[in-house]
């Protein structure tokens, strides 16, 4: 799938997001640049409070940029008037973590999906609406769907609670879908199948993916053929093709959060080679670290460059790109100097 | 050690314990009384936890693990009631019933023998008190050592933990991070020396680094103090790197359990062998991966034979007849499955 930014269905343009608390200023997203193609799967994955979420709400638009653009089909989303905002609205739907708190509870089945229906005029009629929500309903899984149309979120299970929201998403026929998280309220004896309802959809109708986690293990089951970005204290680090960066990790970020991550097999959980980190500590977002915000707790802190010039996300080849100055050089890449900040 | 504050007289049962067993479940049945009717929470689950063993109790949301937890130390709510069972609890080569103990002889087992550390770190730490206060309270209330003593201790622990005692002790719970509240827990878990501790989902708020960093606290602890350790996780990885063995629970019952490497490698209950492939790793293959279908089951009204049976691949007529037993199935192995030899045989040929 092409993502040049011709071709990109969605591409961020140095995107920030500031927070005030109290009277300082946190930004929980810095300069997010990517470009994602029609049909696309990109996971963001890393840590608590490193931007995810807030750039999932960004790309979703439920939440304008303080800075730098947001693009759909190359047209900056904040000029779309119209028709074309319609359109965009209806081309990227979410999805969210939490599928007790995200469907109302007094509404059935047919009252959380129909409404979509009628206000896009996707439906004229009742039978008309059933019709449609009887295709998403097995779209999703939830076979017989008859059985199903009329129950309250209580009725349900979790999982079947998540797979409604997933045909909430879909009512609007979507091209592309923000799944924050998605399944990590779901048992995990459940998760794999909610996750391959998502892919069908990416196979059968082409609907792209930005999917947030903090599991890697499920970032990659999800982007086995896409890509992955991981996010420190609301930057990219690194983005690249999901085995190669499973496999081989450039930042010293990703390859410290890979090398932690215990595995479900005790022998190779307990023979793992740990990165070390210099410092356990996380800043806070209120006063981040100078030059590279991963300097104080890096392994490969160059004194004198690390913590005087801001690294940019650089291609290093194959479809990579690292935010490091020392992977960078290692790659040929021309290193600060003048990009500081 | 404070073997001579142990609890006394009335509750010693005759019965010998194997001198390396600290603490003997038999036949423990936990119910709560709902408007529906009984929720069959904790059935009929006995195991034995040694001395420096690490046990881990897996299963999905609803399988019973958290109420077993808090039965063994008796921390059940109002509307719950342990139905049948012994919960037998040995120290210095004398053993007793914990479900038979008084008041006072329960509140001495709590902490200073047994210890609970529980999941939502924040909640558990008084959010007004400072560490020191939450030592120097415990302290005072189990033992009463001199301040100078408790001080020492403090310290000794916060280091074991990895943390600053000078920075630590002095902070409230919002000044420290995930992490680092989790680790205070785990210290004053510890403090008075208990033979046995008890984690509910030790690491499951926690961020991957932090995560890792109360992996490799609480395996060197268990390495240098030599107590013995129950966990309760969803997470297998979890399982994968701290536990000596595992029991998988489900619907109330533990219905495998063995040693970690007999668990992970060569599981002989369908839900086990189900859950394993629920999960995906990073190093492994995605092929092969699968969920379990259908839902947990209702508490209230399951279904008849086996639990599983709804949901289980392997199922046959039997399976819904009876419920089965543990079946030996290997060396420290027992699985409650009439088809394990089945569910062995599948196992065998995807290790080829």
């Amino acid at each position: 799938m092409s993502v040049s930014a011709s071709g990109a269905l969605i591409e961020l343009d140095h995107i920030s997001r500031t927070f005030g608390v109290g009277k300082q200023t946190v930004t929980a997203v810095d300069s997010v640049s990517m470009a994602i193609g029609p049909g696309e799967i990109v996971c963001l994955v890393g840590e608590s409070g490193c931007g995810k979420t807030t750039t999932g709400k960004i790309v979703a638009g439920l939440l304008p940029p303080t800075s730098g653009r947001v693009l759909f089909e190359g047209r900056d989303v904040m000029t779309l008037r119209g028709d074309d905002h319609d359109r965009y609205r209806r081309a990227i739907q979410i999805v969210h973590q939490d599928p007790y708190a995200s469907l109302n509870p007094v509404r059935t089945v047919y009252g959380t999906l129909s409404p979509p229906l009628f206000r896009h005029r996707l439906a004229r009629s009742r039978s008309d609406a059933l019709k449609r929500i009887r295709e998403l309903l097995q779209l999703v899984d939830m076979t017989p769907p008859d059985e199903f149309i009329e129950k309250y979120p209580h009725q349900l299970s979790g999982g079947q609670r998540q797979r409604i929201s997933i045909a909430r998403a879909l009512t609007v026929e979507p091209r592309f879908i923000v799944a924050d998280e998605a399944v990590s309220m779901v048992d995990v004896s459940i998760r794999i199948s909610l996750l391959n309802v998502l892919l069908r959809l990416r196979d059968q109708l082409g609907v792209g993916f930005l999917f947030i986690t903090h599991d890697l293990a499920l970032a990659k089951y999800f982007a086995l053929h896409g890509r992955i970005g991981v996010m420190y204290l609301g930057r990219v680090v690194e983005l690249a093709p999901t085995n190669a960066l499973i496999e081989e990790p450039k930042h010293p970020y990703s390859a410290a959060l890979l090398s932690a991550i215990p595995e479900a097999d005790p022998e190779v959980t307990r023979n793992k080679v740990r990165v070390q980190l210099r410092s356990l500590d996380v800043p806070s977002l209120l006063d981040l670290p100078s030059g590279c915000t991963f300097h104080p707790r890096c392994p490969l802190f160059e004194e004198g460059l690390c913590e005087v010039y801001r690294p940019e996300l650089v291609g290093i080849g194959g479809r990579r790109e690292v935010s490091c100055h020392v992977v960078a050089r290692q790659h040929g890449q021309v290193v600060a100097g003048g990009t500081g900040r | 050690m404070r073997g001579s504050q142990e609890a006394r007289s009335s509750t010693r049962v005759t019965e010998t314990l194997p001198p390396d067993v600290v603490l003997s479940v038999r036949d423990l049945s936990v119910e709560y009384a709902a408007r529906r009717g009984a929720v069959k929470a904790v059935r009929q689950v006995s195991f034995d936890l040694r001395r420096g063993e690490s046990l881990a109790l897996i299963g999905e949301s609803g399988s019973g693990k958290t109420t077993l937890a808090l039965a063994l130390i008796r921390l059940l709510t109002r509307s719950a009631r342990i139905s049948s069972g012994q919960v037998l609890y040995q120290r210095n080569g004398r053993a007793f019933d914990v479900l038979l103990l008084g008041a006072e002889e329960l509140r001495r087992f709590r902490w200073q023998e047994c210890a609970m550390v529980f999941q939502s770190a924040l909640n558990a730490l008084n959010p007004v008190m400072k560490v020191w206060d939450h030592i120097q309270d415990t302290s005072r209330a189990h033992d009463g050592a001199g301040r100078g003593e408790i001080q020492r201790r403090a310290h000794d622990l916060m280091r074991l933990v990895q943390l600053d005692p000078g920075r630590v002790l002095g902070a409230y719970p919002h000044q420290l991070s995930g992490g680092m509240r989790q680790r205070v827990l785990l210290a004053l878990g510890l403090l008075l020396d208990p033979q046995v501790i008890i984690l509910d989902e030790p690491t499951t708020a926690l961020d991957i680094l932090t995560q890792r960093a109360v992996i490799d606290v609480l395996r060197r602890l268990k390495h240098e103090l030599g107590f013995s350790m129950i966990f309760i996780s969803h997470d297998l990885s979890l399982a994968a790197e701290l536990a000596d063995r595992i029991g998988t629970m489900y619907a109330g019952r533990i219905v495998e359990l063995g040693d970690v490497n007999e668990i992970f490698y060569r599981p002989r209950h369908p839900y086990t062998l189900g859950l394993l492939k629920a999960v995906p790793t990073l190093a492994g293959d995605v092929a092969g991966l699968s969920s379990i279908p259908g839902s947990p089951p209702d508490l209230i009204h399951m279904p008849s034979g086996c639990k599983f049976h709804p949901r289980c691949p392997y199922m046959v007529g039997s399976c819904v007849e009876s419920e089965p037993e543990l079946f030996k199935v290997g060396e420290r192995h027992v699985s409650a499955c009439f088809r394990w030899q089945d569910v062995h045989r599948e196992t065998e040929t995807a290790r080829q």
